[in-house]
């Protein structure tokens, strides 16, 4: 096939993309390397290509997307009442954003707790670094202390259950005319389970414990 | 006397960045006053990076279609870029 600046023209993008067969390529190049007319065309058309495919992609405006659903979908519904006054919030109105904001407020509660400031008077001092390890410090020590405390206070009131326990059998035993003094009323713990909030339940416990621990028993116990 | 060691930068120069970015914004306007037809044969080759074959799909036109689009279109964003005064290299 013989090449002519005509045919050069209508295939040159597939001369330049390589769609061309072998013999093609080759009958094109060498009539593009002998010919000025062409050899500046090809020249002028690689070097669009090259910088079309250099240049980086267009980054997409952000009303784009809004706008292309108008044209196509037609124009949005206008919003009335309340929605219409808490429209700017919809970007935001997403339970992530809650959860990050509920997150966030709690942090900055347990922190500034931690670091002893005290939002209702705040002073310039809370910022200072030295104060601020203070008041971890001292809330950390509390913890500690309280801590102690509550298992120590556990402790003391197992040792008085068991106690309890042990002693119990004993006042089962006794007859029951030893007890009341109203005819009716029972004063002292009943099995039933339905008796057990009644005021009478704890002071009956009261009573017994008072007997069974005396300070010489406490002092074991302690 | 100290000496600035100079170091060759693994990405694009400043300059040539810069220049880009003005090569893409001159290539956007030429686009837009290029035929839809033409303009869009042209975006998916060279911009979208498709080969014919997709072109073809996309478009529902025949492959020779697409080739006379992509052609007629290449040679004439480069006419009215060099009407704008800018020559690609």
């Amino acid at each position: 096939m013989n090449w002519n600046c005509e045919e050069v023209e209508a295939r040159l993008s597939e001369y330049l993309d390589g769609e061309l067969s072998a013999a093609d390529q080759a009958g094109c190049a060498a009539h593009i390397s002998g010919c000025d007319r062409c050899r500046e065309l090809v020249a002028s058309v690689r070097g669009l290509v090259g910088a079309m495919h250099a240049i980086e992609p267009v980054e997409i405006p952000l009303r784009l997307v809004p706008a292309i659903l108008e044209r196509t979908l037609g124009p949005k519904k206008e919003a009335h009442g309340w929605r219409a006054w808490f429209g700017w919030l919809r970007p935001v109105w997403h339970p992530r954003f809650a959860y990050g904001a509920l997150t966030i407020i709690l942090t900055v509660t347990v922190l500034s707790q931690a670091l002893g400031i005290q939002w209702r008077k705040p002073t310039l001092a809370d910022l200072n670094p030295v104060n601020m390890y203070r008041a971890v410090d001292r809330e950390a020590h509390l913890a500690y202390a309280r801590a102690a405390k509550y298992f120590g206070d556990l402790r003391v009131v197992y040792e008085i259950e068991s106690k309890l326990r042990s002693v119990e059998p004993e006042q089962q035993q006794k007859p029951p005319a030893a007890q009341p003094n109203s005819p009716g009323k029972s004063e002292g713990p009943s099995n039933n389970p339905l008796d057990m909030n009644r005021a009478g339940f704890g002071r009956g416990h009261r009573t017994r414990l008072a007997s069974i621990l005396s300070p010489a028993a406490l002092r074991s116990v302690l | 006397m100290p000496q600035i060691e100079e170091k060759e930068s693994a990405g694009r120069r400043p300059d040539q960045a810069a220049s880009l970015v003005e090569l893409g914004l001159q290539l956007q306007r030429a686009l837009g006053k290029l035929s839809p037809d033409l303009r869009e044969a042209v975006i998916l080759r060279d911009l979208e990076g498709l080969d014919y074959r997709e072109i073809q799909l996309v478009l529902e036109v025949p492959e020779g279609t697409v080739k006379s689009r992509i052609n007629r279109g290449r040679i004439e964003l480069a006419r009215i870029l060099e009407q704008m005064g800018v020559r690609p290299n």
